[in-house]
């Protein structure tokens, strides 16, 4: 399961009333912050980081897909549902959302994918660290001998922290549901999480 | 890794990726082919792609080899010239130098970016329909040039395990001239076997193997 305190969702949506019920959803499990334009929510991610943004496809003003471009160029990294009354159309393939969901939307329904999204994020960030600890004993292994590895305590505890990451990430996202796949290539190639 | 399935079918493949079990890779297995410019390591992984059953599918993901340069070399290893089964995702953009040269008639798809690697091979898979597939990785270099170390293995993380819980078998090839060799290492974790080419004689390059049916 995802550590979800402190994670920040954006919702964007022009319907008041829709905004306050998702916001009901949602506000027990993270923190949420609303926007009633895309020109709202753009200027409210420039002001916080978020972590998931929702948003509705059909507003007036700045439409769902531009506050989606926007939102791509402002931070690569960050995960984007779609929420919308808009019945997908082939238009959704160049589009570079994480998520689509098609309104009514049930708490549960709503909470189940934003927790595939933050798994998403959860799996980069593993990965890394699972990678950073692989070149570390790569450069041990370069630079002792093999009875100076069996020896030492530090290397076997290397070994078992990097065998218990390579459980972990292998439980964290399922790579053959092609949208977790591609997801999470975006995600890849966006660079993650920022730099520690 | 590596489990075969209920009806202990093997995915067949050239001799010199076989060692203890001659019948072939078990599904789900991963290969890494790695040696210099020129070992080989390209022709062999065409082979193993070559050598499947006509009810295989087969992607190959080229990202330095023109596609019909690749195309060319598949049809003369193949027994009967057929490309059936084949679909070529040209990569060779990834550096942003693609020349738009003309496409062959197996290449589904032109790339520029690993994101859209991923889109095409599940396109691929969806057009090519069958339960037996072969991936080849026509080479990991390249996606170096273009993103950090850790992406590049995260990305490899995801294309390895997919084609390890898809019952695939995926072949890939790294040139060992132009990365370190840490970073070789590094990536060998995500391998079930690793077959290093080593061209001491141009004409018949030596191959050894690691992790192969052990």
């Amino acid at each position: 399961m995802t550590d979800t305190s402190g994670r920040t969702v954006l919702l964007v949506d022009d319907e008041p009333q829709l905004l306050d019920l998702y916001e009901s959803f949602l506000q027990d499990t993270y923190e949420v912050i609303t926007a009633t334009s895309g020109t709202e929510g753009i200027a409210a991610s420039n002001e916080r980081d978020v972590d998931v943004a929702i948003l509705d496809r059909r507003m007036p003003g700045l439409s769902g897909n531009e506050v989606l471009e926007e939102l791509r160029n402002q931070d690569p990294s960050v995960k984007v549902l779609m929420l919308t009354a808009v019945d997908p159309d082939f238009d959704i393939v160049s589009m570079e959302f994480d998520s689509y969901l098609n309104k009514p939307v049930s708490q549960s329904e709503l909470i189940s994918n934003i927790e595939e999204l933050l798994a998403l994020e959860s799996f980069t960030s593993t990965v890394r660290e699972y990678h950073a600890l692989l070149r570390k004993e790569a450069t041990l292994r370069q630079s002792k001998t093999t009875v100076e590895l069996k020896r030492n305590d530090t290397f076997e505890n290397l070994e078992d922290k990097i065998a218990d990451l390579e459980a972990t990430v292998g439980n964290q996202i399922d790579p053959t549901d092609d949208e977790t796949f591609v997801s999470s290539l975006r995600n890849v190639e966006a660079g993650g999480l920022d730099d520690e | 890794m590596s489990d075969t399935t209920p009806e202990q079918f093997r995915y067949t493949v050239p001799e010199e990726l076989e060692r203890l079990d001659r019948s072939g890779f078990a599904p789900s297995t991963n290969a890494l082919i790695t040696g210099p410019e020129g070992s080989g390591a390209h022709e062999l992984a065409i082979r193993a792609l070559v050598s499947g059953g006509p009810d295989e599918g087969k992607i190959l993901v080229t990202t330095q080899i023109p596609p019909a340069e690749i195309v060319d070399t598949y049809r003369e290893l193949s027994s009967d010239g057929s490309l059936s089964n084949l679909h070529v995702i040209d990569a060779t953009g990834l550096q942003g130098d693609h020349s738009g040269g003309e496409d062959t008639d197996p290449v589904v798809s032109t790339v520029t970016t690993i994101t859209d690697i991923g889109i095409s091979i599940t396109e691929s898979e969806r057009l090519l329909d069958a339960d037996r597939l072969r991936l080849g990785f026509l080479s990991v270099h390249p996606v170096l040039d273009v993103v950090e170390p850790d992406q590049a293995f995260s990305f490899l993380y995801l294309l390895t395990t997919r084609v390890e819980q898809s019952g695939y078998m995926g072949v890939f090839t790294v040139r060992t001239d132009t990365i370190a060799p840490k970073t070789i290492h590094t990536f060998e974790h995500l391998f079930d076997g690793v077959a290093e080419m080593r061209p001491s004689n141009p004409d018949e390059p030596t191959v050894q193997l690691r992790g192969f049916g052990e």
